[in-house]
């Protein structure tokens, strides 16, 4: 190895802040992302203690660098279990989002210590904006807030009495979640996306939404934004009825495990009993929903659906799970994904509407 | 799979491990199941499987369910059905994958499992059946000398099959007899066919239907799409015609024709040939019409066709509605219930268990170039048009001495229709004077 090859040592506080992620960031990303991590750069390990313990060696003799992590998050924190507002970017609004015009309105908005801003790592407690950025034609803005999580623990429940009463109380353990909000325009592309991490719910999540939108209306014209925000009912609707099987297409690319068909004030559902299979795998249930026609569909919304994109579908290499809600114009990814594979769905999605 | 002993003497080890999840039983066990297991259950379980259930439960097949468990359970022993677990949550019965089980709160709910009485498992029996293909539309192409009677029926069988609709687009030539001698004759025809087939295609997508046409093609009708089909290939990829799956009855395209290159090109998916034994119109084609043979009459030699054959059956059999077999069905509903609806909708892996397939034991050879349909029109036609003109003759002479009296009658009629118009018009006139 060339001196040039060799990597320098991390500093104390550099190790410090990677055994923080370490302990807490790392760790909340599923095994298999993790893994990608990891492989060829430390041996991964058997078992948990095993993986903590290369982990930590890992990071204290410089083979596992802030560099790696901070690409590595990149492109796994934050992406897939979460909910997404899907925008389509209007002629009027494309104009407005160019390089120049997003950065004098970063700078009038006074968030100019934000912009292009170094996320890895941040722990805000509160959801606060922490970075705008505009390349490659695409607008992004991350709020990352340091979320309590809490797991129950039920093997540490406890009941007492109290005079007459019983009370039962419930354990809970703190853990520390970071969850990442984003906003990403691509601008070529003409599609954007409103991400809100799952974590995020009920009231909160609403409260996630309008902060978001506030911050986007000091970027741009939020109502020409709002005009372009796709109906995921249509989406589900469509997308359903073209992936029933033909005798052309005997094996569509995106099963339908649930397909919500509402009409007026009333509804039909298709539904496979299996979280894997699409409902019309039973050759029954195919038959009834192809009753309906294509022609006919117009007299149904579509209100919602689970969706599996099948590997191999525009480059796919496992099957996603994909849940659209039509009453709320709401997407959900099921499961942890990388940014490409987010994208390749929600661009694939555009295309139903 | 093994072959098997006979139905009725297997021992109970026979079947164990010999099933397959991605085809049905056959009948044979059945009858096997049947003897050591209740009657009744059985019955319940064969009707969901020839149902193509790929899910089974002991509930759905119960009561009693605990014989209904026991009855799948050893159904999966045998090997059709594979015994899974699933996974719901206590709280929400959401569906859980193997790593929400592994958590200790529900990803839908948040909910602990343990707070509320732990994962909920329920068993159940799953297959692996290839999906059976959809038939989407159909189209009916009738024979020479006949308006098609049979596509009414074979219409009525088809568009009741299915809840919902399957359109049958029956298309109709009017009746050819010298016609198909005529090699201009039968370029009109085919190019007709061409433009009505892709008018119908053009029509059935902008109506909802996205699958390509299954084809039902008799006589004279094969020969038609036979070479449609062969057409088709000299064109640009993007402006062919494509078709599902084609069942050729009475065929008379040559044993030798190049289903190969159509079916490759995606053009045809596959092709099931029915044929009578007893046809005594094929073996007559080769010798009159260009480029036909008697497939329908002993089967096409390539294994690109099912061949099926049907012993001592004619020409129009197969499409009968007026014959029956001893149990009183239809020749046309047997041949639809036995081997056509089984050949529409059958996976292709599962094609081979369609019944009476032959293989033709010696390859076809053609006749000598001039028998081959080729010189016959130069003869047959000057023989038709002069036999005609003979018979214009004598008939015309056995009526000529009868002239005087038609004279007569022709001129009497004639005179009367006039004065009918004549106070037709007159009548009209008063009508308008007055009016």
């Amino acid at each position: 190895m060339t001196p040039a090859d060799e990597k320098p040592q991390p500093t104390p506080t550099e190790i410090a802040d990677l055994l923080r992620l370490a302990s807490g960031i790392i760790r909340a990303q599923g095994n298999r992302f993790v893994k990608e991590l990891l492989r060829g750069k430390i041996r991964i390990g058997a078992n948990k203690d095993e993986f903590e313990r290369n982990l930590r060696e890992g990071i204290e003799n410089g083979q596992l660098t802030l560099a790696d992590i901070r690409s590595w998050l990149g492109s796994v924190e934050g992406w897939g279990n979460q909910h997404v507002y899907l925008y389509a970017i209007t002629s009027t609004l494309r104009r407005e989002l160019t390089e120049p015009k997003i950065r004098q309105r970063v700078t009038d908005a006074g968030l100019d210590s934000v912009w292009n801003g170094e996320t890895t790592l941040a722990f805000p407690d509160e959801p606060t904006l922490t970075s705008v950025s505009f390349n490659d034609s695409v607008l992004r803005l991350v709020w990352q807030e340091c979320s309590p999580g809490w797991t129950p623990v039920p093997e540490k429940n406890y009941q007492e009495e109290e005079g007459l009463d019983l009370y039962e109380y419930r354990v809970f353990r703190k853990v520390e979640r970071r969850a990442i909000t984003r906003f990403e325009a691509h601008v070529r592309d003409g599609i954007a996306g409103l991400f809100i991490p799952d974590p995020i719910q009920g009231p909160e999540h609403k409260i996630a939404v309008d902060e978001a939108k506030r911050k986007i209306s000091l970027l741009m014209d939020l109502a020409a934004l709002e005009r372009g925000l796709m109906n995921i009912a249509a989406i589900s609707r469509n997308l359903d009825q073209k992936n029933v099987p033909s005798n052309t297409t005997p094996e569509p690319s995106v099963k339908a495990q649930r397909s919500r068909l509402a009409s007026g004030g009333a509804y039909v559902e298709f539904a496979a009993n299996s979280r894997d299979k699409a409902y019309w795998e039973e050759p029954a249930i195919e038959d009834v929903r192809k009753s309906v026609r294509t022609q006919q569909l117009r007299a149904f919304q579509g209100a919602e659906g689970v969706f599996i994109f099948q590997p191999g579908d525009s480059g796919l290499i496992r099957p996603l799970r994909v849940q659209l809600y039509g009453v709320d114009n709401r997407v959900r990814l099921w499961a942890q994904m990388e940014v490409s594979e987010v994208w390749i769905i929600l661009s694939k999605l555009r295309t139903f509407q | 799979m093994k072959s098997h002993g006979h139905a009725n003497t297997p021992s109970a080890a026979t079947w164990v491990g010999e099933g397959n999840v991605t085809i049905l039983p056959p009948p044979e066990y059945w009858v096997h199941l049947g003897n050591s297991m209740p009657g009744a259950l059985v019955e319940r379980l064969r009707e969901q499987s020839d149902q193509r259930f790929t899910e089974f439960t002991a509930s759905g097949l119960g009561p009693p369910e605990n014989l209904a468990l026991e009855l799948l359970t050893r159904f999966a022993v045998d090997g059709w059905v594979e015994r899974e677990e699933r996974h719901r949550c206590p709280k929400c019965d959401a569906d859980l994958s193997d790593q929400d089980v592994a958590a200790v709160e529900c990803p839908h709910c948040r909910e602990a499992y343990r707070q509320n009485g732990g994962v909920t498992v329920e068993t159940v029996f799953v297959r692996h059946l290839a999906p059976i293909r959809s038939v989407d539309w159909v189209v009916a192409i009738h024979g020479m000398n006949t308006s098609g009677a049979w596509q009414e029926a074979f219409t009525w069988t088809v568009s009741t099959t299915w809840g919902r609709s399957v359109p049958v687009a029956v298309y109709k030539y009017g009746k050819v007899i010298a016609g198909v001698l005529m090699t201009w004759r039968r370029r009109n025809l085919q190019r007709s066919l061409r433009d009505k087939l892709a008018a119908l295609q053009h029509e059935a997508r902008a109506r909802g239907y996205g699958g390509n046409a299954d084809v039902v093609a008799h006589s004279f009708g094969t020969w038609l799409f036979g070479h449609l089909v062969k057409g088709e290939l000299a064109r640009n990829p993007n402006d062919r015609l494509r078709f599902g799956r084609v069942i050729l009855l009475g065929c008379i395209l040559r044993p030798d024709f190049d289903w190969k290159s159509v079916k490759e090109a995606g053009l045809v998916q596959d092709v099931l040939n029915h044929f009578g034994t007893g046809d005594r119109v094929v073996p007559l084609a080769h010798a009159t019409i260009s480029d036909s043979g008697p497939s329908g009459r002993r089967g096409f030699d390539n294994t690109e066709v099912i061949n099926i054959r049907a012993d001592a059956l004619g020409h129009s059999d197969l499409l009968s509605i007026d014959k029956k077999l001893k149990n009183g069905v239809t020749y046309l509903s047997n041949s639809y219930q036995r081997y056509w609806r089984p050949f529409l909708t059958l996976s292709r892996e599962e094609l081979l268990n369609i019944p009476d397939r032959i293989i033709p034991p010696k390859p076809w050879r053609q006749f000598w170039w001039p028998l081959r349909g080729t010189v016959f029109p130069f003869f047959a036609l000057p023989f038709v048009l002069a036999a005609i003109g003979l018979l214009v003759g004598i008939v015309g002479s056995l009526f000529w001495g009868l002239r005087p009296v038609t004279e007569r009658v022709t001129v009497a009629s004639g005179c009367g229709i006039g004065a009918l118009f004549l106070l037709i018009a007159s009548t009209e006139f008063w009508r308008w004077l007055r009016s």
